[in-house]
């Protein structure tokens, strides 16, 4: 028989960075089934959604409990956090190659894609991702990653993790297919109706409910931060293995960087006049001074028998930030303001890796030396107002006062996800990164006032410090919003199985009930 | 009474030496579960400690460690210095693996099961 699912009656939920706490009633770890070892098979999935309705099941007779499930715990945000049961779902770790016979007819796919889809459970980590399809028996890449591993895959993507692949969206553009278990007694396959994925057949073996007779709920639930239920297992599209070659530079914050930074010129700027316009692009402003970090990433096909390895490396030499150095550091910053220049300078390469190097994507986005205390919050604008939001950021920094923080550039393809962070064509998803203190969360506050004063249209990042209002996220996402509700209201009817998982972050936004 | 003040600072600022903390990570953590912490003292220099040991059984099955990190915040240093090191005071935060007997890709024309 399977492990049933384990109870910790600790009260005080906190993110894996300890920047947001929440007071609930206990967390359920689920753990893998296990059903015929060592490999993952549909057994597998059925036993993990009778575990996750016997809970949700057990919740709904407990009056006013809330259930919401959680992966890592990654998100700067308050998203996965509940005031009732918090669900651990980082030990569902099954995996499936899908299997040609198991597709639809009319996957309207590429024959690379067809070959390249696989099935996760939410508890797979990006890294665990990775690890799977960079392997040289499946040849296959992510097209685009955030910088850190850690979060669980279907954590990421319900919150809205982008790269910065040029010419790509975001980490939930992956996926085509999503299993979700809203209720006791009902489970879906969600995929949209333009892009049916599997066939009728395997989803009546694992017993799920079809859906996908329109393209707005699964745009609704492939970004929806655990408010549809408890997503078990997704389906991803995914690409032939290649490897970056990464190459970091320092340049000063002048007219030609600007046209690179404000518009993705990348012929007007001399760092990339050797190797022309990168796969991957980021650059790293310290408003205190003029320089500007920048790492282009170039696209190369990777070796057949290349074996990837992951692992964090160390200098046992070198002095660096202890794990939970930013704490206090964010209390000297505070009082001592003069530092934070200086600081900001050490931090900013502490905070993204300025190293060269060759791998897949999987270990160029890979391990990372972990910190507590980091403040993250990222605002995205469509590059058209680039370099106008940029200007305002770095001007309200200065009016401010030293912040302990620097802006990092990135740039994401638009998604089809009604609430996508990435909703712009082009859009330079602007990251203000640093240590998490009052004068940083000042900042993060005054950047959105800022942008709405000067009536640029943005958007938020659901998974970081953000200042969304109901009425915010109307004017960010407009009708797309109701649709939302609408495809919310589809899988949850009851709206007693919705407040189930409702909770305080998506009740402030304007998206419960 | 400056140097007095002064004394007193340096005073303060000596507990700070109580406050340490040091993180043990696995070269690839692959984190199972939440955080699990637990009080440590140590008594006379560590001649006695409660818990002697610290078993991990909030790992379950074949879970490994994956992080521990021992910490001692500036109130555990504080009660180390002015009890002379009679009493250590220490907290210890561990975290499970999944690293160890993750499932292997299967395809999704496996069966098994219910």
């Amino acid at each position: 028989m399977a492990q049933q699912p384990t109870f910790d009656p600790g009260k005080t939920w906190k993110n894996f960075h300890q920047t947001v706490e929440q007071l609930n009633q206990g967390t359920w770890s689920l753990h893998f089934p296990n059903m015929s070892p060592p490999k993952t098979v549909i057994g597998d999935l059925k036993e993990s959604t009778a575990q996750i309705q016997a809970l949700i099941g057990q919740a709904r007779l407990k009056p006013g409990m809330k259930l919401r499930a959680q992966g890592s715990r990654w998100s700067l945000s308050k998203a996965p956090a509940t005031s009732g049961w918090a669900v651990g779902t980082n030990r569902l770790t099954g995996k499936m190659k899908i299997g040609a016979g198991d597709v639809h007819a009319g996957y309207p796919g590429t024959a690379d894609q067809k070959a390249g889809l696989y099935l996760f459970q939410c508890g797979n980590t990006v890294a665990d991702v990775n690890r799977t399809i960079e392997d040289k028996s499946q040849g296959r890449s992510l097209f685009t990653s955030g910088a850190a591993n850690g979060q669980t895959i279907v954590g990421a993507t319900a919150c809205g993790t982008h790269g910065s692949a040029l010419g790509h969206g975001a980490l939930h553009d992956h996926i085509v297919a999503i299993h979700v278990v809203p209720t006791a007694n009902s489970h879906f396959w969600i995929e949209r109706k333009s892009r049916p994925v599997m066939t009728k057949e395997w989803i009546d073996k694992l017993g799920a409910t079809p859906m996908r007779d329109d393209d707005e709920t699964f745009n609704a639930a492939v970004v929806s931060f655990g408010s549809f239920g408890i997503i078990e297992s997704i389906v991803i599209e995914t690409v032939p293995r290649y490897q970056l070659k990464t190459r970091p530079g320092t340049a000063k914050l002048d007219e030609a960087l600007w046209k690179v930074i404000g518009g993705l010129d990348f012929t007007a700027h001399d760092f990339f006049k050797a190797d022309g316009k990168p796969y991957f692009f980021q650059a790293v402003i310290n408003p205190s001074t003029d320089e500007v970090l920048l790492m282009a990433n170039y696209r190369q096909d990777c070796p057949a028998n290349f074996v990837p390895t992951y692992s964090l490396t160390q200098d046992p030499k070198a002095i660096g930030p202890g794990f939970d150095a930013l704490s206090t550091l964010g209390v000297i910053l505070d009082a001592f303001k003069g530092v934070i220049p200086p600081f900001s300078k050490l931090a900013a390469k502490q905070l993204f890796d300025t190293s060269s190097k060759t791998g897949t994507s999987g270990q160029i986005y890979g391990f990372k030396p972990p910190l507590l205390d980091v403040a993250s919050g990222s605002i995205a604008v469509a590059l058209t107002d680039a370099r106008k939001a940029l200007e305002e950021l770095i001007k309200l920094y200065k009016e401010t006062g030293p912040v302990p923080v620097v802006l990092g550039c990135r740039y994401v393809w638009a998604s089809k996800a009604l609430l996508a962070f990435n909703k712009f064509p082009i859009g330079l998803m602007i990251s203000i990164d640093g240590v998490d203190s009052k004068s940083t969360r000042a900042y993060y506050a005054a950047a959105a006032d800022r942008l709405e004063a000067r009536g640029m249209d943005y958007t938020q990042h659901w998974g970081k410090v953000n200042g969304y209002t109901p009425t915010r996220v109307k004017k960010a996402y407009g009708a797309n919003v109701d649709a939302w509700l609408k495809a919310r209201k589809r899988l949850l009817p009851a709206g007693a199985d919705r407040a189930l998982f409702d909770n305080a972050y998506i009740d402030e936004r304007g998206l419960a009930g | 009474m400056a140097k007095l003040r002064i004394v007193a600072a340096c005073a303060l600022f000596a507990t700070t030496a109580g406050c340490m903390q040091v993180l043990v990570t696995a070269r690839a953590p692959e984190i199972a579960g939440e955080p699990h912490e637990v009080r440590a003292d140590s008594y006379a220099g560590a001649l006695a400690q409660r818990p002697g040991f610290i078993l991990a059984d909030q790992c379950h099955g074949r879970e490994q460690l994956s992080r521990v990190l021992v910490r001692r915040s500036f109130w555990q240093g504080f009660v180390g210095w002015i009890s002379l090191g009679l009493v250590a005071p220490a907290t210890v935060v561990y975290e499970c693996s999944n690293a160890a007997g993750q499932s292997e890709l299967g395809n999704s024309g496996d069966g098994g099961g219910r």
